[in-house]
């Protein structure tokens, strides 16, 4: 447990700048769009209020209000959140590769600890778990300032408020943040069986190399084929199965599923890995 | 006591191992000698559970390789193991984090000894002093046996010598030594095995201190004549 | 431990955030709409249930009062919303007590009925059809519309014994769509009255027998079609209902909504006798009845809004009125939602001033308040709508 934690920081720390770096990306992007989209269209209200003599009130109503929804549809929030997304995609596998590629082998080393190598996958997994994680909660933060702000800027008249609750039952919002707990913990968990099954496929690669490109892929096709047989089989027999019970179903599935991969990572770190 | 008993080990359809059988024991230097390819480093993978076997078997002390022998066994291959923006006291503390048996003072005073900078990022160092960084890592820990790969190659001759110095002082006394090379003479003095390996077998095995008494021959003269 | 901060920072970070999200969502649930009660005690409210729905410009929430507890459909954890918790309360409780029989099937109160003996099924299978014309010439055109079969399956609850058919339904291009507005059992005949939407010709009612024993269809009447008004007709009893009918009501236009929402049924109501199979035509005086409320069994209620509540009886095979007056029960001008049930007068209607849904149950006897209580919200310019309360 304590060479783990010391490999999670250990991961957390070598990553941490380019995430700081994202992080930067992120705020400096948000921040500086909501208060140009707010300007813009707070200049644009009062050149078309001017040119038309009409009030507020009419301007909000003819042309509609602004809200945080406007922005959030706007490459100043979207463009981040994609960066952010594409650059945890591809360190999912950079957390792997670079340790074996280039002159300085650190593969070598993280093997050659005394600890349990599994260790070194979970802590892995956990690296990338928690900087998902922590941009999730920075997004947060940010949609709450970025909503002050947008509230101080635009008057009140060619505003509407929103909750930041109901901001996040749009888009991809809802999917970041799900609306229950339960769904978070049902997100998140198939988010976490992604990367183990992800990473059991780069062990597999890492082990048998060429051939294992092969038994990855035929590994991750058989377990993409495992989720969605409930979901057809159901289909072909009229849903004789309730919601409930395929999900119980994708549930077993799910956990047998990370079962597997990560005994199989087990073995491949301790019998099969080669440098 | 490291024993590899009939060890097989190929690389798709080509054999590098035919069945080793070798033994190193504590307080010897045991080398390894064969020419480039002859499957001297995949030995040293193969021991450290970096690479699998196919067949045969390897026991530390009678035992198969498990977490702990990474607390009995260093492996100092012939590239540093790590990061390249890590700084040399950086990875010092990352050794002594995760190393019950690091061994802080002898730390330093191989740093000391190599003259390295402990602010250096081991990516900036030189050939010579990389080579130097990474025998620290190795040799600082207080381990049983250490396994070195090709220590000598592509390195300056004044780095050599320094090099060459640490076989004969404490930090290697006591322990047993698996050193790999395919150019002898450096550390033909050294040595008390040498195991002749040539196509995925070991030809010969023998004493050097032995065959130079008894039969006045030289590591060199033994290789020309099992090798010719 | 300086070491960690980074990391520490994070999961602290997260770990606030996160929780701050979700425990503030529960707590702003938990605190946004309570039940109150003033008269009497809530048990009472243990075989109600009442959906209403609470909206602004940027939420909308489908709220449902059960056994005294509040539901806000959009909070239900996955679990409870994949167990079927969005159902109605009937098909609740059949997914409780008849697991196996509801599988494969659609989950909709009209295809369903039971009563003590049998529950039954009736729903449809579609299958795409095509008529091509001057097939092989250039002017070839494919018309392309659904076939239906019938789906029926029968349980005797005692005995276990089930009926299952797949019976050829209608094929016929003119048809849109069917929908199944109620199922019944009449002895040894299964019954479903049909709503059929049609191209050309105009929508009407269908009246289809099947033999329980073999599922064949044994007749089917039309029983009522549109007029060309487009008003009607207008099946007055509620088709979630699973119990037995004794009368449909058909009301005929010009039927008028007053601005409130309650229904002004058309003078001349159209009622099917469901044994004669009969269909009779009957004259109501609706300025004395006043609103509609429900139809039960032979009965149809109305409901007036003077000196409290009173609700009118009219019952069907005599012709006669009861009229229940219930003076505590004080409503303004919204959709009143009552139903009788074992002596009692249970209604629900939105206050618009207080914006709030008062709830209560009278003795239908001595018209005294058993129950009172309303439903308050304190979210600012949310309205709250009324769907429907259903009594068991």
């Amino acid at each position: 447990m304590k060479s783990y934690v010391k490999l999670v920081n250990f991961e957390f720390n070598r990553y941490f700048k380019i995430y700081v770096v994202l992080v930067g990306i992120t705020i400096l992007c948000q921040i500086t769009g909501v208060i140009f989209e707010g300007l813009r269209f707070v200049k644009e209200a009062q050149e078309t209020m001017q040119h038309e003599m009409i009030t507020m009130e009419q301007y909000a109503m003819n042309y509609g209000p602004i809200s945080m929804y406007d922005f959030i549809e706007t490459i100043w929030f979207i463009g981040p959140v994609a960066i952010c997304i594409v650059t945890l995609l591809i360190y999912m596998l950079f957390i792997w590769y670079r340790d074996w590629y280039g002159k300085h082998t650190f593969i070598y080393r993280l093997l050659m600890l005394p600890v349990e190598r599994l260790n070194i996958y979970f802590a892995k997994v956990t690296a990338i778990f928690l900087f998902v994680l922590g941009l999730v909660s920075l997004q947060l933060i940010l949609l709450i300032i970025e909503n002050n702000i947008l509230t101080r800027l635009v008057p009140e008249a060619l505003l509407m408020e929103m909750s930041i609750t109901s901001l996040l039952t749009f888009d991809i919002l809802i999917i970041l943040y799900p609306p229950t707990f339960s769904e978070f913990l049902l997100y998140y968990g198939a988010g976490f069986l992604f990367i183990l099954v992800v990473f059991t496929m780069i062990l597999l690669e890492r082990s048998f190399r060429i051939k294992g490109i092969l038994l990855a892929a035929c590994y991750g096709g058989v377990i993409f084929a495992l989720l969605l047989a409930p979901i057809l089989i159901n289909e072909s027999l009229n849903d004789y199965f309730y919601p409930i019970e395929i999900l119980a179903i994708e549930g077993i599935l799910a956990l047998m599923i990370g079962t597997v991969s990560i005994m199989l990572s087990r073995f491949l770190l301790n019998k099969k890995i080669t440098v | 006591m490291i024993e590899v008993k009939n060890v097989k080990k190929r690389y798709g359809r080509k054999t590098v191992l035919n069945g080793v059988t070798f033994s190193a024991k504590k307080g010897e230097i045991t080398c390894l000698i064969g020419i480039n390819g002859v499957g001297k480093t995949t030995i040293m993978k193969a021991i450290m559970a970096l690479t699998p076997i196919h067949s045969g078997e390897i026991l530390i002390d009678g035992e198969k390789v498990n977490k702990n022998t990474f607390n009995k066994v260093a492996f100092i291959p012939d590239m540093i193991t790590m990061p390249p923006n890590m700084r040399i006291e950086e990875a010092l503390e990352f050794m002594a984090d995760f190393y019950p048996t690091w061994n802080q003072t002898r730390a330093e005073e191989i740093l000391e000894f190599f003259r390295l900078n402990r602010k250096d990022r081991i990516g900036d160092l030189s050939k010579g002093n990389t080579a130097k960084a990474n025998l620290l890592l190795g040799l600082a820990l207080d381990v049983d046996y250490v396994l070195m790969d090709e220590p000598f190659s592509g390195i300056d001759i004044f780095s050599r010598e320094e090099i060459a110095e640490i076989f004969t002082s404490h930090l290697v006394e006591d322990r047993g030594v698996i050193i790999t090379t395919h150019e002898i003479n450096d550390i033909e003095h050294l040595i008390d095995r040498a195991i002749i390996l040539h196509e995925g077998r070991v030809l010969k095995e023998f004493d050097t201190e032995k065959v130079r008494e008894l039969e006045g021959k030289s590591v060199i003269d033994v290789m020309r004549e099992v090798l010719m | 431990m300086k070491k960690y901060l980074n990391l520490l920072i994070t999961l602290l970070v997260i770990v606030l955030m996160i929780s701050t999200f979700y425990i503030q969502k529960v707590i702003a649930n938990s605190e946004a709409i309570m039940l109150k009660t003033t008269v009497g005690d809530e048990v009472e409210l243990r075989n109600v249930v009442i959906d209403f729905s609470m909206w602004n410009r940027d939420l909308y929430k489908s709220v449902r009062l059960e056994e005294g507890d509040l539901y806000v459909m959009e909070n239900l954890s996955v679990l409870s919303r994949l167990s079927g918790a969005e159902y109605s309360p009937e098909i609740k409780n059949l997914l409780k007590n008849q697991r196996s029989f509801l599988r494969t099937k659609d989950l909709s109160n009209a295809n369903y009925f039971e009563d003590e003996r049998y529950l039954a099924y009736v729903g449809f299978e579609y299958n795409p059809e095509v008529i091509i014309e001057n097939k092989g010439t250039p002017n070839q055109v494919e018309h392309h519309y659904y076939s239906y079969d019938f789906v029926i399956d029968i349980l005797e609850k005692d005995t276990n014994k089930r009926w299952s058919y797949t019976v050829d339904g209608p094929n016929d291009i003119d048809i849109s769509f069917i929908g199944i507005e109620d199922v019944q059992i009449l002895g040894e005949e299964l019954k479903v009255l049909a709503q059929f939407y049609t191209w050309e010709t105009p929508k009407h009612y269908q009246w289809l027998t099947f033999k329980m024993a073999n599922g064949e269809i044994s007749d089917s009447k039309l029983i009522m079609f549109e007029n060309e008004s487009d008003e009607g007709p207008r099946l007055l009893n509620d088709i979630n209902n699973l119990k037995p009918e004794q009368y449909y009501i058909f009301s005929s236009g010009p039927e008028t909504v007053d601005e409130s929402g309650n229904i002004v049924p058309s003078e001349t109501l159209y009622v099917f006798n469901l044994k004669t199979e009969q269909m009779e035509e009957i004259q109501i005086d609706v300025e004395k009845l006043g609103y509609f409320v429900s139809v039960e069994q032979s009965n149809i209620f109305f409901a007036q809004r003077e000196d409290g509540l009173t609700i009118n009886a009219y019952n069907i095979e005599n012709g006669t009125v009861e009229t229940m007056a219930f003076p505590e029960i004080k409503s303004n001008d919204d959709i009143i939602f009552a139903q009788l049930k074992r002596g009692k007068l249970y209604t629900a209607f939105h206050d618009e001033n207080s914006n709030q849904i008062n709830i209560c149950i009278a003795d239908v006897d001595t018209g005294d308040l058993i129950y009172e209580g309303y439903l308050k919200h304190e979210l600012q310019d949310v309205e709250m709508y009324i769907s429907s309360l259903k009594v068991f």
